[in-house]
């Protein structure tokens, strides 16, 4: 699996969470909670689909550390 | 034979549009099966059955507004018909009266009245202390329905009666509460938010009690616990909260029920409501039924569940109609205290703030600890601050044993 199909994979369960948010306007530095106005259920959501399209376990250590795009794509790189 | 009514979703709900029907007559259904979907100012809801049957008409159209107790399905019970939520079927009498000369209709009406026809008092099989419990309470025993097998009326029959009947009541005001408050115009969720507010406002006279709890036992567990779980079936701490507030609530059950008719009505089921706010404005509060006896992994279950259908509009009617209590958080960024405002006629609401790690005296030093603030808003003229000091106690406790949720 390479970078773009995970970037699929993430803006696919974002655009879940946040329909109307203009993803390509993000900066993948932002924190995802207060730029988009998601909670802790939408990020849960979220986490749980892209769990489940790339059949990757997110520990619970690493969870708490997964607040922005970037963070979540190095994870993803690394535990695909 | 049942009839299924629109059901009442808060007093403020006067109709709702029916969007589909999910069943077609002769479609046999049980109680709990999900018969339809309407459009409400609470979003759309899917409508469920209360009794087991064999849908044998459906009234209500797809599209068409209906007022809130107006039949939209008629189903034959199979057996013992269970009693519908809100309004019951017209008694025999009632039936008998309204059908039209209608050839088809008439047969029918026929089967109920010969139904109907008054039998002699002294042909009425109870017991003499039902009599007597019926004479006491002026009852009619010629209306009471035995539940056993022999026929014979016994006490708790009359009592169920008397139970229904209080509820029919019940409803019928509400029903005309809401068609004061409201023009026949279907009102947006916004106008009903301000309606249900409003009359809170107006009505309830509110206390607020504060606590803050030490959550670290608590977060210390749910990530150990969470250590060993994938993260589909991972725990977040609003899970944990619902449920230390059921357990709590078994404890101090004053706080757990309905003010009305200048009466505080204590309900045995503790159904936790929780405020999940819509992305498009405005908020939904469906229920967790029966939190105090399921077990956290349940109440995982349903809230995730319940959550993404409230999103996507798909909660259904008896969720949504049967909370006994509120919860609201702002969850976990911004305001660190929340002073709600108690959604009528339920006489607490807890509000639960942002959990944030706060300096606290730890035996005898001061640790950084995290924090949730937690106020209890509670109705003056169902509990006084003694009893909710006593609830806030109970949660404290619950949440500083987490192992035992």
């Amino acid at each position: 699996m390479n970078s773009s199909d995970i970037n699929t994979v993430i803006r696919k369960h974002l655009q879940r969470v946040a329909p109307e948010a203009d993803l390509d306007s993000l900066n993948p530095e932002d924190e995802l909670g207060p730029v988009l106005d998601i909670d802790s259920m939408d990020f849960y959501t979220m986490m749980v689909g892209i769990s489940e399209d790339l059949r990757v376990e997110i520990p619970e250590q690493e969870y708490g550390n997964l607040r922005t795009l970037k963070n979540i794509r190095e994870f993803l790189r690394k535990s695909v | 034979m049942g009839k299924f009514i629109m059901p009442s979703l808060g007093s403020q709900m006067i109709e709702a549009k029916l969007i589909q029907w999910h069943v077609k007559p002769g479609d046999t259904v049980k109680k709990g099966d999900i018969i339809g979907e309407i459009d409400t100012e609470k979003g759309l809801i899917d409508i469920e059955v209360f009794e087991d049957g064999v849908i044998s008409k459906l009234v209500a159209k797809e599209g068409e507004v209906i007022p809130v107790g107006s039949v939209m399905a008629v189903i034959n019970g199979e057996g013992k018909t269970e009693k519908v939520t809100a309004k019951p079927a017209e008694t025999p009498k009632e039936s008998a009266k309204n059908v039209p000369g209608n050839g088809k209709q008439k047969v029918a009406s026929k089967k109920q009245v010969a139904k109907s026809k008054e039998v002699p008092l002294h042909r009425i099989k109870a017991s003499p202390l039902a009599r007597r419990v019926t004479e006491d309470l002026g009852v009619d025993i010629s209306k009471v329905k035995s539940s056993g097998k022999t026929g014979t009326i016994h006490r708790k029959d009359v009592e169920a009666y008397v139970q229904q009947q209080t509820a029919d009541e019940t409803f019928e005001k509400e029903l005309d509460m809401a068609e004061h408050i409201s023009k026949a115009e279907g009102k947006s969720m916004r106008q009903s938010i301000a309606a249900a507010m409003s009359q809170s406002n107006k009505e309830i006279p509110h206390y607020y009690l504060e606590i803050e709890i030490d959550m670290k036992a608590a977060l210390d567990w749910l990530s150990n616990e969470n250590q060993n779980r994938s993260v589909q079936e991972r725990l977040l701490p609003p899970m944990m909260l619902i449920k230390a507030v059921a357990n709590a609530l078994t404890e101090v059950p004053q706080l757990n029920g309905f003010w009305t008719d200048e009466t505080m009505h204590i309900e045995e089921g503790i159904h936790v409501g929780f405020a999940i706010a819509l992305r498009q404005g405005g908020l939904v509060i469906p229920a967790i039924l029966n939190a105090d006896l399921k077990s956290l992994d349940e109440i995982r279950g349903d809230f995730v569940n319940m959550v993404s259908r409230a999103r996507e509009g798909h909660l259904r009617s008896r969720e949504i109609s049967s909370a006994t209590i509120t919860i609201t958080s702002l969850g976990e960024r911004g305001a660190e205290k929340v002073y709600g405002v108690i959604y009528p006629p339920q006489v607490a609401l807890i509000g639960l703030g942002k959990i944030t790690d706060r300096p606290r005296a730890v035996d005898g030093s001061i640790g950084i600890r995290p924090t949730l603030s937690v106020v209890l808003a509670g109705d003056h003229r169902a509990t006084d601050g003694h009893t909710g000091s006593r609830f806030l106690e109970k949660l404290n406790n619950q949440l500083q044993h987490p192992e035992s949720l």
